[in-house]
């Protein structure tokens, strides 16, 4: 198990995320003014796409490396509901710092630009901070605590398993997959020892 | 008897040294490292761990043999299975 993808036909990290916006004026500012990034690319088209499609508009900035974050803004659309709260944070994009130091200097550098900004929060292996877009999209930027082990990715397999069982069962619980974990650990180390 | 699996990462060490402080045994299996109790009830205070919330609230990811009945800011509580 190797923390590369498999030898042979592989991606090549994230082209674009695609978002939707009722108000590109200010996504427009914000993207461009607050944070920097470059415009690179807008479409304007009728909706061709399916027969319900609306009119839209289709726009990309950059974000480094190849990777582009996009919009849509489609014209006479009703402004779709708010997520609650757990799908608000849930639902989020996370932009890469390296250090320490980037990662504080992007927080007082949105301060100072008038966004509502979080502290640092260390997770497990990653430090970040967490602010909305205009859209009410959550955003963060984040940078490594360390770097993924192959530990880590032989850890995670057992765990999707034990997920995957758990959560075919009528009422799913935090507590039955860890028992199932231990059962899948118990039986890993056996195969791994024998 | 209860027991968690911690995995064997840096994150988890002041886990692994508080169970061990709390009377649990260690003992290394793989990528994890067993901690069990001949106790009926082993009890975990993050005070002592000194670790992130977030890395408290992960503490049972390797796995669980027992149950747990308390686990919060202050405490984990973990007990040989109720049923």
């Amino acid at each position: 198990m190797k923390l590369t993808q498999a030898p042979g036909l592989n991606l090549s990290g994230v082209d674009h995320i695609a978002m939707v916006t009722w108000d590109p004026a200010a996504t427009y500012e914000f993207y461009c003014e607050v944070l920097g990034l470059p415009l690179v690319h807008a479409i304007t088209a009728t909706g061709w796409v399916t027969e319900e499609f609306p009119d839209f508009v289709h726009f990309f900035f950059g974000l480094g490396k190849g990777n582009y974050l996009a919009f849509f803004y489609y014209f006479g659309m009703p402004r779709e509901e708010a997520p609650g709260d757990v799908m608000h944070r849930s639902r989020h994009l996370a932009f890469h710092v390296d250090t320490e130091e980037e990662l504080l200097s992007w927080r007082a550098k949105l301060k100072k630009k008038g966004v509502r900004v979080t502290p640092p929060l260390a997770h497990e292996l990653l430090e970040s901070i967490y602010f909305d877009d205009p859209n009410g999209i959550q955003l963060e930027i984040t940078r490594p605590l360390r770097a993924f082990g192959e530990i880590d990715m032989r850890d995670a397999h057992l765990t999707l398993r034990a997920l995957a069982d758990v959560a075919a069962m009528p009422e799913p619980a935090v507590q039955a997959m860890w028992q199932r974990k231990a059962a899948l650990v118990g039986e890993h180390v056996g195969l791994v020892n024998s | 008897m209860p027991a968690i699996m911690v995995l064997n990462i840096p994150e988890f060490a002041p886990i692994v040294h508080t169970a061990r402080e709390a009377g649990m045994t260690v003992r290394e299996l793989g990528d994890y490292v067993e901690v069990s109790s001949s106790e009926q009830e082993v009890v975990l205070e993050r005070r002592h761990t000194d670790v992130r919330p977030a890395v408290w609230f992960a503490a049972l990811t390797g796995g669980l043999i027992g149950e747990f009945v308390q686990f919060d800011h202050d405490e984990l509580r973990i007990v040989n299975p109720l049923s």
